[in-house]
């Protein structure tokens, strides 16, 4: 919009004065507000508005260069020779020596000093002046606390990936020395860019490993050979076995070909004590453990499935124990369902080659192993608790409190008969004493709970054990002389404290199948007229007669007996179970491993049920030999009357 | 020079005595039964020892004199005799008697 005044004077009129008048003021131009506009916009009362008086910061880190130490050696040369002789020639050298043997001051000085160190060699000759005496004679052992020491934490060079250590083997000739394999053993978490190499690490040097293994995937175990300690087997998370020799080279000079190995990671390499020690095996938790020959690795020597006897169902196996003194062909194997078997490598039929299973655990068994002293009996570690075994029994004959998280590995102390060493989820390491029966030192390892455990391996001297985060770094601890010295009485000790255990557990078992007897027994007795079978009676009777019996069977009580038995015979499995479970924690209260009992009795009753009861009469004779003798000789009486039992069926059908 | 010689000689033919080397306080061999590599790397280090000792126990006490160290290891005793100032002895002419280290390595068997 233009402003524009025109302004216009006639032309004979210039150069006239201007005369100015006064004149008001007159709008030339307005522009008035539009209200139409204004309902367009709202009037905003307030704005908020940040201000702070505070002293802008911005965040900086640096770190100072790392000085990487590193071991020099010097050598030293001949010196000290006065500045006018050269070292290098040996007549001069000559010639200063003949020198200084003329001086007949050397001679004077030379002579006393013989002297002396004569009378001294002298005395060294006559008397060992560093004699010990009472060697032999054992000081009375001040048990002086237990105490484990970290010595040295062998961090991961490649912490950012979180490596697991997930097992480590000790060198067993070099007492410093101990190899880790690194993988990371969550479903799931490995990444492209997982370092996928091993480490060699010794005590002396902790900054700086030894040297690197590099696998083709990464390893999950990992063992020394004995015979030749420069050998060492590592099993893959593909399921494949590598062998190095650090001296040839980081990288694996013979693997076993990617067809006959295993699916699955392979858990647990051991070297086996062979004449030509060429020979391992590895057991996986595909199921399956196979030996192999070094010398021909294109194919295992052999291959042994696991499987649960019982229901034929397949087991994954995650640790396995190979006890030379057991004899060279029988291992323990720990599997993913819990259970623990023990095997036969040299039995003829494969039913003889895994005896049933030892049932107690109820998640992955993760370490097994035989007493070093006593093989005999063994233990176990896996979910929350550590239990001992013995090989007759299918139940454990002790079992710790359950703990507050996993436990992740464990191991006997090869010194001491009666430590027990386990690896915990929060970071923690346990010793255990089954002479007390109680945990005697628990101590935390990692720098926080979060961070689980998850190896532990003892070196066969049992003073120092390596531990293994799960953040990658390996703890070594140096356990106190309390706890890696023998005392004198402790192996027999040890003996007497697990033969204990097992015949109470022994004692137990006998106990409960003659409860069940005498129920069976009172069943027939009462319910004798009903059936006239000789199968049913045990089974309805029994249901009838127990005093918490439960509503189903009262309801069933009421129909015939042929339709009864029909029904009630995939019943009668179950039903029975449930009944025992009340009856026995009513009747066996101070024991407390009442419900492993009731598994284990199960098995028992299907066994029993398989074999058929028979006449009342036999049965209450029986029973009433069993009440008579006494509850150590009630296993063998039961497997005698059993024994019976058969026999007299087989007169029956006669 | 032969009396060197025998002194040596009887010396090394103790029963036991492995090795006999005598050196000055510079640590320049004069004499030694032992292979020469050897006798060097004990020539540096025992001069050294020699002297820390000495040092060590002139400052403790200074009317002490280190007379002898006697080191008894693992697998043998290594034994020296550094020579000290004898002060009422007669027969030095010399004020100093701390010029020659003798040393015998000894495996004792009794």
């Amino acid at each position: 919009m233009d402003i524009i005044f025109p302004y216009s004077r006639k032309r004979k009129e210039f150069g006239k004065h201007c005369t100015f008048t006064v004149q008001g003021p007159e709008t030339v131009w307005e522009d008035r507000p539009n209200q139409s506009r204004k309902q367009k916009y709202d009037v905003i009362k307030m704005i908020p508005v940040a201000v702070q008086a505070v002293p802008q910061k911005s965040e900086h880190d640096c770190n100072t260069e790392i000085v990487v130490p590193s071991q020099r050696g010097m050598m030293h040369l001949e010196g000290g020779w006065p500045k006018d002789i050269d070292p290098t020639q040996p007549d001069s050298l000559n010639m200063f020596r003949k020198k200084v043997e003329r001086d007949e001051n050397f001679l004077l000085q030379l002579l006393s000093r013989a002297n002396s160190s004569t009378s001294v060699v002298n005395q060294n000759l006559s008397l060992d002046i560093y004699q010990t005496y009472f060697s032999d004679y054992q000081a009375d052992v001040k048990e002086d606390a237990p105490k484990a020491t970290i010595q040295a934490v062998f961090r991961d060079p490649f912490p950012h990936q979180r490596r697991w250590a997930k097992n480590i083997a000790w060198h067993p000739e070099i007492k410093t020395r101990l190899a880790a394999a690194y993988s990371i053993l969550k479903f799931q978490s490995t990444s492209a860019d997982l370092p996928i190499a091993s480490h060699v690490w010794d005590i002396n040097n902790p900054n700086n490993r030894l040297y690197d293994l590099h696998p083709t995937s990464p390893l999950c175990s990992i063992q020394y050979n004995f015979k030749d300690s420069n050998i060492i087997a590592g099993g893959c998370y593909n399921g494949v076995l590598q062998l190095w020799d650090p001296r040839k080279g980081s990288q694996p000079y013979d693997k076993t070909p990617l067809e006959v190995s295993h699916h699955d990671p392979i858990y647990k390499v051991q070297w086996l004590q062979s004449k030509t020690g060429t020979e391992c095996a590895t057991v996986s938790s595909d199921g399956t453990v196979k030996w192999w020959d070094t010398r021909h690795f294109d194919k295992p020597v052999e291959q042994m499935d696991l499987l649960n006897k019982l229901d034929m169902s397949k087991l994954n196996g995650t640790s396995m124990d190979y006890d030379p003194a057991q004899g060279p062909s029988k291992f323990m194997i720990g599997t993913e369902q819990g259970l623990v078997l023990s095997c036969n490598r040299k039995a003829k039929t494969s039913a003889e080659k895994v005896t049933p299973p030892f049932f107690g655990h109820i998640g992955p068994v993760y370490s097994v192993q035989r007493n070093p002293f006593h093989s005999r009996f063994f233990m176990s570690v896996g979910d929350w608790t550590v239990k001992l075994w013995i090989d007759d029994l299918r139940s454990p004959m002790i079992s710790t409190p359950s703990d507050s998280v996993y436990l992740s590995a464990g191991q006997w102390s090869p010194t001491k008969p009666s430590l027990l060493f386990t690896a915990k989820e929060n970071g923690y390491f346990d010793i255990y004493d089954v002479i007390t029966q109680k945990f005697i030192l628990s101590q935390q390892v990692t720098e926080t709970p979060n961070i689980g455990l998850s190896a532990l391996e003892v070196q066969n001297t049992g003073k120092l054990i390596a531990t293994g985060g799960k953040n990658g770094s390996i703890y070594i601890h140096e356990l106190s002389d309390s706890l890696c010295q023998i005392t004198d009485t402790e192996k027999t000790d040890v003996l007497n404290v697990l033969e204990r255990e097992a015949k109470r557990e022994k004692n137990v078992d006998a106990r409960k199948k003659e409860q069940q007897l005498k129920e069976r027994q009172a069943a027939k007795l009462e319910g004798g007229g009903g059936g006239g079978d000789a199968r049913t009676p045990s089974a309805s009777g029994n249901r009838t007669s127990t005093p918490g019996g439960f509503g189903v069977s009262e309801g069933l009580g009421t129909m015939g007996s042929q339709t009864q038995q029909a029904l009630e015979r995939p019943k009668t499995k179950a039903s029975r179970k449930v009944v025992e479970e009340e009856e026995d924690e009513d009747a066996i209260d101070e024991i407390d491993e009442g419900e492993l009992g009731d598994v284990e009795k199960e098995f028992m009753e299907k066994v029993k049920v398989d074999e058929d009861e028979e006449d009342e009469e036999e049965q209450a004779q029986e029973g009433g030999e069993g009440e008579e003798e006494g509850g150590e000789e009630g296993e063998e009486e039961e497997g005698g009357e059993e024994g019976e039992e058969g026999g007299e069926e087989g007169e029956e059908e006669q | 020079m032969s009396e060197v010689e025998d002194l040596i000689k009887k010396i090394a033919n103790q029963r036991g005595v492995t090795g006999c080397m005598v050196f000055n306080n510079q640590g320049i061999i004069i004499r030694t039964t032992l292979e020469q590599s050897l006798t060097i790397h004990y020539a540096a280090l025992i001069t050294q020892l020699c002297n820390h000792t000495k040092n060590t126990v002139k400052k403790l006490d200074d009317g002490d004199d280190l007379t002898f160290i006697r080191l008894r290891t693992t697998k043998n005793e290594i034994l020296v005799a550094p020579g000290f100032s004898r002060i009422f002895s007669s027969h030095l002419s010399s004020l100093s008697d701390r010029d020659y280290i003798l040393v015998v390595i000894q495996v004792p068997v009794v």
